[in-house]
C-alpha cells in the first residue's frame, strides 16, 4: 500500500499525541516508583526529585509487608472485588438489557427513576441507617450491597445496548429464546468491549473502596486494603503530631501507593485485547 | 348540535395498557427486578433523610425527632439563608462553575482525541503500552498527586520552576497564587482522568463495524475524513450520554482533590461549595447546612440535566 | 455458620464460667479515638498495655479508631461509651445531651483525679457552665514552636545568631544570596515553616511575633482589654516587615501550600520555624545528618522589634486543646465505674508509668537519681500514648523519652508567646466565623504579597470590611462579655 503524504502526516500527529500523553503520564509514575525504592536521605539530597535510583533499598515494603493486617486487608480486598463485580454486572446488564429496548412500555418512568438518584442523594446518616436497617453493617455485605449498581456504569451500559438492532433479538425470539438467553448468547457477546470496561470500573471502584468501608465495616480484619494502607500512612498527612507520633517518610507512602495499585493494574494487559478496534467486525449487523 | 364522535385514536385505558404489557413483556420486567430493589432500598429509601434540611439535626435524637426548624423558631429555609448569606456565595458558585466546567471539557475532548489517537495508529504494541500508562495516574490518591504536584511545581525547588530559573526566567508560584490554581487543579484532574475517560471510548470505537471503513476507503476517503463521518458519529451516542451524567454533577467541582490544594493563598479562587460546607461544619456536625445546600445542587442539577436531555433528543441520544 | 459460631462461644463462655466462677467478668468499655500511635499492634492479644489493664484492674479498656470523624462518628456514637474529641464536637454533643455531665462527679468519684490535676485550666471542658470533659491540656503550651537554624550557614558567612528581626532579615538575605552551602550555586533561601493550619500561617507568624501580634483572628488580652491580633497597634508595621522579606525573596513561598521541614532537612533553606519533635528528636536529628554529615542545627526562640513589647513568637492557647475525653450519657453504672477505675489507674504510679513509658525493666528503668530513663527497646513502646487519655506532667515526661532535645523543650516552653483566647469564645449566632477567618487570612497575606495596598489607611479599611461584612465588632464586644462572664478579664 502505497502511503501518501497526508497519510504520513497523519500518522506522526498520531504518534505525537499519544508519545505526549505517555510521557505526562509516565514521569510522575516513575517518581513514585523511585521514591518509594530510594533511601530517604538519598532522596532529599537530591532535592526530592529522583527518576532513576542511584541506591535501592526495598526498606520501605519490608515495613509494610510486616504488618499482619495487611495480609487480611489484601483478602478482604480481593473477596469484594471479584464477587462484587461479578454482582454489579449480572444486576447492571439485567436493568440495562430491557431499559434499552425501546419497545418496553415504562421504560422512560425507570430510566427517570435511576436516574434521579444520580442526581439526589440522601446523604451520609440515613444511609447509613438503611444500610444499617438491611442488616449488614460490619460484614463484607455492606461492601457489595450498597453499590451494586452505579448509574454512570447503568447508563453507559444501556446506551451501547441501544445500538444492537432490535431484529437480532426477534430472530432469536421467533427461535424460541428466551430473554434470559438472548441477554447471555447474543447481547452478552456483542458487547464484550463495554462489558470488560463496566467490569474494570467496577472492579477499580471496589478495590478502592474506603469511604463506604469506614463508614460501614468497624472490625480491623474485615477492613480493605485502602483502608489499612491509610492508616498506616495516616500519621503523614497529620498537622497536629502527637510529641512522640514519628512521621512516616514519604518513602512509605509511596511504597504504599505502589502495594495498593500493582495487582489492579495487571490485569489491565489481559482485558486490553477487547479494546481494539474492529473487535466486533460485521457482528452487530448480525 | 351535531355531537362530535368519540376521538378515533382512543388510547386504551390504562389498566388494560398495563396488563398487556405485562403480559407481552413479563420476562423484561422480571430482569430489572433486582437493579429496581436496590435502587428503591439503598437510593430512594434514605431520601426520607432530606428532611432534614428543613430542620434542626441533632444527632441524639436522630432523624425522626429533631426539631423541625419553625419548631426552633427559626424560618423553613434558614439553612438555605445560611449559605446565600454569606459574604463569600456568590465568589465560591462562580469558582465553583468555572472550574467544574472545565473540567468537564477536560474529561471528555482530550480522552476522546487520546483514544482516536490509540486506535489509529499503527503502532499498536506501542500503544498498548501508552494506554497502560496513561490509565495508571487514576490509581494515585489525591494527596499523593498533590505530593507530586509540590515537587514538580514548587516555587523554591520545584523541578519546573528549577527549568525555568534555569533558563533565565522568574519561577511561577503555581500551588500559591491566585491565578495559576484552578490551572493547576484542571491540568492535574486531567492527567489523572485522561487515560481512564479514554478507555470508554475506545470500547466504543471497537464497537464501530469495519465494514463502514473499508467502504469509504474503497470510496477513497481520507482518514481524517473517515474520523469526522464515521468514527465521530458513531461516538456520538455515547458522548452525549456521558455529557448529561457529568452536567448532573457540575456543582460538585471535585471535593477531595480542591481540599488537599487550598491554601488561604488561592482561596479566592479555589474555594468551591462543597470545601465550603465542608469548613463550616467541620467539627460543628452542621449536617443539616450540608444537606440544605446538598438539595439545593441537586434541584439546580436536576434542571441542568432535564436541559441537556432535551437538547440531546435533537440528536436523537437522550437519556430516556 | 454463624449459628456454628454462636453455639461454640456460649460452649466457651460455659466452659470459661465453670472455669473462673469465682473471678469477675471484666467490664468493657469502648472509646473512640481519631488516630493511633505509631505501630499499634493489629490484634488484642499483642497489645500489652491492654492485657496489662485487664490483668490489674479487670477493665476491658478497648481503644477504637474512627477514621472520619465527620462521617462515621455521627453515625456510631452509641456503640461508645466515651470519646476522644475536639472542643467543638464537646460544644455540639454537650448542648445535644449526648455527654455525661460532670459538674457533680469533679467532687465525687473523679475527686482524686481533679484533684491531681491541680491548678490546670479546665475552661475548655465547660459548657454553657456544665462540665462535660476532660481536657488532654499540657503545663506549658502544647505548641513548643522555635526557629530552628543552620549554625553551620551561620558559622560559614561569620553571622551571629538572630536577636532582632533585622538580624532575622540579615541572616535570611545572607543565607539566600551569600552561598551559606558554598556549593557555588544560587540554590538555597532564607526562611520557611511548617505547613499552615487552624493555628496560623507559620511563616509569617514567625516575624509578627516580634510586633507583638499574629495572621489572623486571635483574640488577646492586653492591659486587662480583651483586644484581637488584627487590632494590634504593631500589626501594619509587621506587615510591612513581611512584605519585605517576602519583595527581597528570601521566604519560601511554598511552605504556604506544603511544609517546609523536607526542605530545611535536605538544606535547601537555612532557618525553619516549626514545633521541635519533628526536627529535634534523635530521628529528625538523624535524617539532617545522613544528608549532610556537617550540618549543625541551633535555635532561637523570640526576636526584638522596633516595637517596644516584650517579644514573643508564635501564638499559643492554654485552653484549646484537640483532645477532649468526654464520657456518653448513656453509660451505665457499671461501666462508669470502670470508666473512672481507669482514670484513678493511669493517672499516678505504676498504671501512669504504664502508658507513659511502657513496663518497667523492659521499655524503661530507674536509674541512679531515681529518674525514669527509656532503654533501647523504648520504640516498642510508641504506640501507648493513645492510652494517655488525660493530662500528664509534661516536662517530666519529655525528660524520660526525649533527652536529647531537653534544651529545646525547656526553652521553647519558657519562651514568651502571644498568648490567645479563641478557644473560650464562641460567636455569636448566625456570624460567618470560619468565613471572616479566612477572610482575613487572605487579605493579611493580600496585604503581604503587594495584592493590597499596605499602608495605615487601607488597613482601616479591611478592619471596616470585617466589621461590615463579617460582624467582627459585634463580635469581640461578645468576646469581652464572654472573658468577663468567665472571670478571665475583670
Amino acid at each position: 500500500m502505497v502511503k501518501s503524504k497526508n497519510d504520513i502526516a497523519y500518522e506522526l500527529l498520531v504518534l505525537f499525541i499519544i508519545t505526549l500523553v505517555g510521557l505526562v503520564c509516565v514521569i510522575p509514575i516513575l517518581f513514585v516508583i523511585a521514591y518509594s525504592l530510594t533511601p530517604m536521605e538519598e532522596m532529599l539530597r537530591n532535592g526530592g526529585f529522583v527518576l532513576i535510583p542511584r541506591k535501592i533499598t526495598f526498606s520501605a515494603y519490608a515495613f509494610m509487608i510486616k504488618n499482619p493486617t495487611l495480609i487480611s486487608a489484601l483478602k478482604v480486598s480481593t473477596i469484594i472485588t471479584v464477587f462484587g463485580t461479578m454482582a454489579n454486572l449480572v444486576v447492571t446488564m439485567m436493568l440495562a438489557y430491557p431499559l434499552s429496548r425501546d419497545y418496553l412500555p415504562g421504560r422512560g418512568t425507570f430510566i427517570k427513576l435511576i436516574v434521579f438518584t444520580m442526581i439526589f442523594s440522601a446523604g451520609t446518616i440515613p444511609t447509613y441507617l438503611i444500610v444499617r436497617a438491611t442488616g449488614v453493617i460490619n460484614t463484607l455485605w455492606a461492601l457489595i450491597l450498597p453499590s451494586l449498581v452505579t448509574v454512570y456504569n447503568f447508563i453507559v451500559m444501556k446506551a451501547f445496548f441501544e445500538g444492537l438492532p432490535n431484529d437480532l433479538f426477534e430472530s432469536a425470539r421467533i427461535d424460541g429464546a428466551g430473554e434470559f438467553r438472548i441477554l447471555y448468547r447474543i447481547v452478552l457477546p456483542l458487547s464484550l468491549p463495554i462489558v470488560t470496561t463496566i467490569s474494570l470500573y467496577y472492579a477499580v471502584a471496589h478495590w478502592n473502596v474506603y469511604t463506604a468501608a469506614i463508614l460501614y465495616i468497624q472490625d480491623t480484619d474485615l477492613m480493605p486494603l485502602q483502608v489499612i494502607m491509610r492508616r498506616m500512612i495516616n500519621a503523614a498527612s497529620t498537622n497536629d503530631l502527637n510529641v512522640e507520633d514519628e512521621i512516616p517518610p514519604e518513602t512509605m507512602r509511596m511504597a504504599a501507593v505502589c502495594i495498593a495499585t500493582a495487582p489492579i493494574v495487571v490485569i489491565y494487559p489481559f482485558i486490553q485485547k477487547y479494546f481494539v478496534k474492529g473487535t466486533l467486525a460485521g457482528a452487530v449487523k448480525g | 348540535m351535531t355531537q362530535l364522535s368519540a376521538p378515533v385514536f382512543k388510547k386504551k385505558p390504562l389498566g388494560t395498557r398495563f396488563t398487556h404489557a405485562i403480559k407481552q413483556y413479563w420476562p423484561l420486567y422480571a430482569m430489572i427486578i433486582p437493579g429496581m430493589l436496590f435502587f428503591l432500598v439503598y437510593k430512594y429509601l434514605p431520601m426520607y433523610g432530606i428532611q432534614i434540611a428543613f430542620k434542626n439535626f441533632s444527632l441524639r435524637k436522630g432523624i425522626g425527632d429533631s426539631l423541625w426548624l419553625w419548631e426552633d423558631k427559626k424560618d423553613w429555609f434558614y439553612w438555605f439563608e445560611r449559605f446565600f448569606k454569606s459574604p463569600q456565595s456568590s465568589q465560591i458558585i462562580t469558582n465553583t462553575l468555572i472550574i467544574s466546567l472545565s473540567k468537564l471539557v477536560m474529561e471528555m475532548i482530550p480522552p476522546l482525541i487520546f483514544a482516536l489517537a490509540i486506535s489509529e495508529t499503527m503502532f499498536k504494541r506501542y500503544a498498548r503500552v501508552i494506554q497502560t500508562v496513561s490509565y495508571l495516574p487514576h490509581f494515585l490518591s489525591w494527596v499523593i498527586v498533590f505530593g507530586i504536584c509540590a515537587t514538580m511545581l514548587g516555587e523554591n525547588s520545584g523541578v519546573v520552576n528549577n527549568m525555568i530559573k534555569k533558563m533565565g526566567g522568574q519561577a511561577i508560584p503555581f500551588l500559591s497564587n491566585k491565578k495559576y490554581i484552578r490551572g493547576v487543579l484542571i491540568g492535574s484532574s486531567l492527567w489523572k482522568g485522561i487515560g481512564w475517560s479514554s478507555i470508554v471510548f475506545l470500547a466504543a470505537i471497537a464497537g464501530i463495524d469495519t465494514t463502514m471503513y473499508e467502504a469509504a476507503t474503497i470510496d477513497g476517503c481520507g482518514r481524517f475524513r473517515q474520523i469526522w463521518y464515521i468514527t465521530l458519529p458513531n461516538l456520538a451516542r455515547i458522548f452525549v450520554v456521558l455529557l448529561i451524567t457529568k452536567v448532573g454533577h457540575v456543582l460538585d467541582g471535585g471535593f477531595e482533590q480542591v481540599y488537599i490544594f487550598l491554601n488561604d493563598r488561592v482561596r479566592a479562587t479555589a474555594e468551591i461549595i462543597d470545601t465550603w460546607v465542608y469548613t463550616q461544619g467541620l467539627g460543628k456536625q452542621q449536617y443539616s447546612l450540608t444537606t440544605a445546600v446538598g438539595l439545593m445542587k441537586s434541584v439546580l442539577s436536576c434542571g441542568l440535566v432535564l436541559g441537556t436531555n432535551a437538547l440531546a433528543r435533537k440528536w436523537d441520544s437522550s437519556l430516556w | 455458620m454463624k449459628k456454628l459460631i454462636s453455639a461454640l462461644l456460649v460452649l466457651a463462655m460455659l466452659l470459661g464460667m465453670c472455669a473462673f466462677a469465682a473471678a469477675e467478668e471484666p467490664v468493657e468499655v469502648r472509646v473512640s479515638v481519631s488516630s493511633l500511635g505509631n505501630g499499634w499492634p493489629a490484634t488484642l492479644e499483642e497489645d500489652w498495655v491492654y492485657q496489662k489493664i485487664l490483668k490489674d484492674i479487670n477493665v476491658s479498656f478497648k481503644l477504637e479508631l474512627v477514621d472520619d470523624y465527620w462521617n462515621a462518628m455521627g453515625t456510631r456514637m452509641d456503640i461508645y461509651d466515651a470519646y476522644m474529641i475536639d472542643i467543638d464536637h464537646l460544644r455540639t454533643w454537650g448542648r445535644d445531651g449526648a455527654l455525661l455531665d460532670l459538674t457533680e462527679l469533679k467532687e465525687t468519684k473523679l475527686a482524686s483525679y481533679y484533684e491531681w490535676l491541680g491548678s490546670t485550666k479546665l475552661s475548655a471542658a465547660y459548657v454553657d457552665g456544665v462540665l462535660y470533659g476532660l481536657p488532654k491540656l499540657y503545663d506549658g503550651s502544647k505548641s513548643q514552636l522555635c526557629v530552628t537554624i543552620r549554625q553551620d550557614w551561620l558559622d560559614a558567612l561569620g553571622l551571629k545568631m538572630p536577636e532582632t528581626i533585622q538580624d532575622l532579615y540579615d541572616v535570611a538575605y545572607a543565607f539566600t544570596y551569600n552561598d551559606p552551602d558554598k556549593n557555588g550555586e544560587n540554590d538555597t533561601l532564607g526562611l520557611t515553616a511548617a505547613k499552615p493550619s487552624a493555628t496560623g500561617v507559620f511563616l509569617f507568624d514567625t516575624i509578627l511575633g516580634s510586633f507583638d501580634t499574629a495572621m489572623g483572628n486571635w483574640i488577646l488580652i492586653r492591659d486587662g482589654k480583651v483586644t484581637n491580633a488584627l487590632l494590634q497597634p504593631g500589626m501594619v508595621q509587621g506587615l510591612e516587615w513581611c512584605k519585605k522579606f517576602v519583595d527581597a525573596k528570601i521566604v519560601d513561598n511554598d511552605s504556604l501550600s506544603t511544609a517546609g521541614t523536607s526542605q530545611f532537612v535536605s538544606g535547601k533553606v537555612g532557618m525553619i520555624g516549626c514545633t521541635w519533635p519533628g526536627i529535634w528528636k534523635a530521628y529528625g536529628q538523624q535524617q539532617i545528618h545522613d544528608v549532610n554529615p556537617n550540618a549543625v542545627t541551633n535555635f532561637f526562640t523570640t526576636l526584638k522589634s522596633e516595637v517596644g513589647a516584650e517579644p514573643a513568637m508564635y501564638q499559643g492557647d492554654l485552653n484549646s486543646t484537640n483532645a477532649i475525653f468526654a464520657i456518653s450519657a448513656d453509660i451505665t453504672e457499671e461501666k462508669l465505674d470502670a470508666l473512672i477505675k481507669y482514670i484513678d489507674y493511669i493517672t499516678v504510679g505504676e498504671g501512669a508509668n504504664l502508658v507513659y513509658y511502657g513496663l518497667e525493666g523492659e521499655h524503661w528503668v530507674y536509674d541512679e537519681q531515681g529518674r525514669i530513663r527509656m532503654t533501647e527497646n523504648a520504640t516498642a513502646a510508641n504506640y501507648i500514648s493513645t492510652y494517655q487519655l488525660f493530662s500528664r506532667k509534661e516536662l517530666e515526661y519529655l525528660d524520660a523519652k526525649f533527652p536529647e532535645a531537653k534544651m529545646v523543650f525547656d526553652e521553647t516552653t519558657a519562651a514568651n508567646r502571644i498568648w490567645t483566647y479563641n478557644s473560650l469564645v464562641v460567636e455569636p449566632d448566625g456570624m460567618y466565623l470560619s468565613d471572616m477567618e479566612s477572610y482575613a487570612r487572605q487579605q493579611l497575606l493580600d496585604f503581604i504579597y503587594g495584592d493590597r495596598e499596605l499602608s495605615e489607611a487601607e488597613y482601616a479599611n479591611f478592619i471596616q470590611e470585617l466589621n461590615d461584612m463579617y460582624q467582627f465588632d459585634e463580635y469581640m464586644a461578645s468576646a469581652e462579655e464572654q472573658l468577663r462572664a468567665q472571670g478571665i478579664v475583670e
